[in-house]
């Protein structure tokens, strides 16, 4: 079934429209949601709680990409869920990643007023302006959260080409966001 | 949205940037830095062998061999997808479990850069012997990392360096003697740049790992002449590798010209933003110590299946395992085992349905090597141990 018959089932509000996301995207799903929270059971309900996210959110949201829709909710439900363990001490082992960005645009940039749409723009406009391997290998990393050695198996690199990868392109981030007024 | 910082900003980032990095994107063109390193002895010359266009071929003394040749190679169609792909810090405890020629695996039949063909009736070929008698002593890595510092307008501190014998116990081998006097760790610093390299023992490839702190860049052929080679007979600005030689300006040339003396080989690795990563896989010097004839494919075929060249294939290539079931034979030049020669292989392609195996080897093709010189020309292997 594509993502449009999908997505025409939410809108007709139709449970098979559940179904048919989870056979197709519960994989991605987990795979992020694991990556955020290393723990199969936090993993699974955050999962589920993905999907009830997606039956709310779909009408009225029409997303254009069904896949990036659902991946994008799930990994904020984990997100969201990581932070409340590590606030509970209930660590998760992988906060390696979070902090490594944060590290260089460190949290007190947020407490200051940002426009949405200005922040957007610039991350987009950043991602934009990279060589498709570091953009990749950046979006892996921070955004789907793997690993370092699940980067290096998918691109075949080696484990130090990853980390400069990772570590010239925090370093530009940092920079481009400073380019476009917002103040780090 | 309330964003509290970098990661759930990440989050207003566009679909396509999240969907493009999720497309499968395994590739083969450096994967063959992806080498176990048990297989790193034959695998890394057969790589550079493959990385080479064979060009013109003049005044050879051999009539059956064609005055040019040309082998066209498509290096990002080349079969070196290794199964265990990981890339890993090697435990100096685990430099010890090292061979070289042991099986490599592939899921298709190659047909790549091999220089030569069919046609090519060819009764000797020279062997080349290491003249660093299989050791990679640190003061020749000190040297080449001196080099790379002063490119850098650097000088080399912090010079440290640990063979495995302090560290471990054991590690004999019964053809190489105790290995653990020859691996070594070294780690250098130069200003902000940091070196690993690995030594992985008595005639192991030495393995320079250059670990770059600052965005240095530095273009393909820079590294080549870095690394203290004229001659870099192939290279590319697209991230993938340097190959280059030195002594004779191609060596495949000069070895069908029986003219070539001596050669030194390494690979450059840089990255798309030409900045050098690392440099591996130092041939040092080969000097040739003569002409030998070469025995048929099914003569070295039979060495395979003997104790007495490689112990280690038996375990899963049967005695009864007839010559006629290879799929392909190839002539190659490759590092011998300990590394102490360079000399002709040929190199087997079995397809393992044929092997009566449950092993799971995750690809349908074996590929071994055999000598294809008489084992006695390429028996020594005394080891020039450190003082």
């Amino acid at each position: 079934m594509t993502d449009e018959d999908i997505i025409e089932l939410y809108f007709a509000r139709d449970e098979e429209a559940i179904r048919q996301t989870k056979l197709k995207y519960n994989s991605i799903c987990c795979h992020i949601a694991n990556n955020i929270l290393s723990s199969k059971e936090d993993s699974e309900e955050c999962v589920n709680e993905a999907f009830l996210g997606l039956w709310n959110a779909i009408p009225p949201q029409r997303p254009l990409s069904l896949k990036a829709f659902a991946c994008k909710i799930v990994r904020n439900i984990s997100i969201k869920r990581m932070r409340y363990n590590l606030a509970q001490k209930r660590s998760s082992d992988n906060t390696v990643s979070f902090s490594e960005l944060e590290k260089v645009i460190p949290s007190e940039v947020f407490e200051r007023s940002i426009d949405e749409n200005e922040l957007a723009s610039a991350l987009n406009g950043f991602l934009g302006s990279l060589a498709p391997e570091a953009r990749k290998v950046f979006v892996r990393r921070y955004w789907y959260f793997d690993p370092i050695n699940e980067i290096m198996k998918r691109y075949s690199y080696s484990e130090s080409k990853v980390n400069n990868i990772l570590y010239r392109t925090r370093n530009k981030l940092r920079e481009y966001l400073k380019k476009e007024g917002i103040n780090i | 949205m309330n964003i509290t910082n970098i990661t759930e900003a990440l989050d207003l980032i566009d679909d396509k940037y999240i969907l493009e990095a999720d497309e499968d994107e395994r590739i083969s063109k450096s994967s063959g830095r992806r080498i176990s390193f048990i297989a790193l002895g034959s695998a890394a010359a057969v790589f550079a062998l493959s990385f080479l266009t064979y060009r013109t071929v003049s005044g050879n003394n051999d009539p059956a061999i064609p005055d040019k040749v040309t082998v066209e190679t498509n290096y990002e169609d080349l079969p070196f997808k290794y199964d265990n792909g990981e890339l890993e810090e090697i435990p100096i405890s685990d430099i010890l479990d090292l061979g070289t020629g042991d099986a490599n695996i592939f899921d298709a039949l190659p047909d790549n850069g091999n220089p030569w063909n069919e046609n090519m009736q060819i009764k000797e070929l020279p062997v080349f012997f290491c003249n660093f008698e299989g050791f990679f002593e640190p003061e020749r890595a000190i040297a080449v990392l001196e080099k790379i510092a002063s490119a850098y307008g650097e000088k080399l501190t912090d010079i440290e360096y640990q063979y495995a014998s302090e560290e471990v116990f054991g590690g004999k081998d019964s053809t190489l003697g105790d290995l653990t006097k020859t691996a070594y760790k070294l780690e250098a610093k130069a200003g902000d740049l940091s070196f690993e390299v690995c030594c992985l023992g008595a005639g192991g490839i030495p393995n320079i790992k250059i670990t770059l702190s600052s965005d240095r860049e530095i273009t393909a052929e820079e590294a080549a002449r870095i690394a203290g080679f004229e001659h870099p007979v192939k290279f590319s600005d697209n991230g993938v590798w340097v190959s280059c030689y030195e002594g004779s300006h191609d060596i495949y040339t000069s070895i069908l010209n029986y003219n070539c003396k001596y050669f030194s080989y390494c690979n450059a690795w840089v990255d798309n933003n030409n900045i050098l990563m690392e440099i591996s896989d130092i041939y040092d010097l080969y000097d040739c110590v003569g002409m030998y004839p070469l025995i048929s494919e099914e003569e070295a075929f039979e060495t395979l299946k003997s104790d007495e060249y490689s112990p280690k294939k038996v375990e899963i290539l049967p005695a009864d395992f007839d010559f006629v079931n290879v799929e392909k034979t190839e002539l190659v030049y490759c590092l011998s085992r300990g590394g102490f020669y360079y000399s002709p292989y040929y190199r087997f392609y079995i397809d393992k349905d044929k092997l009566d195996t449950d092993m799971d080897i995750g690809f349908k093709y074996l590929i071994y090597t055999a000598p294809a010189v008489l084992n006695e020309y390429v028996a020594k292997t005394d080891i020039k141990y450190p003082k």
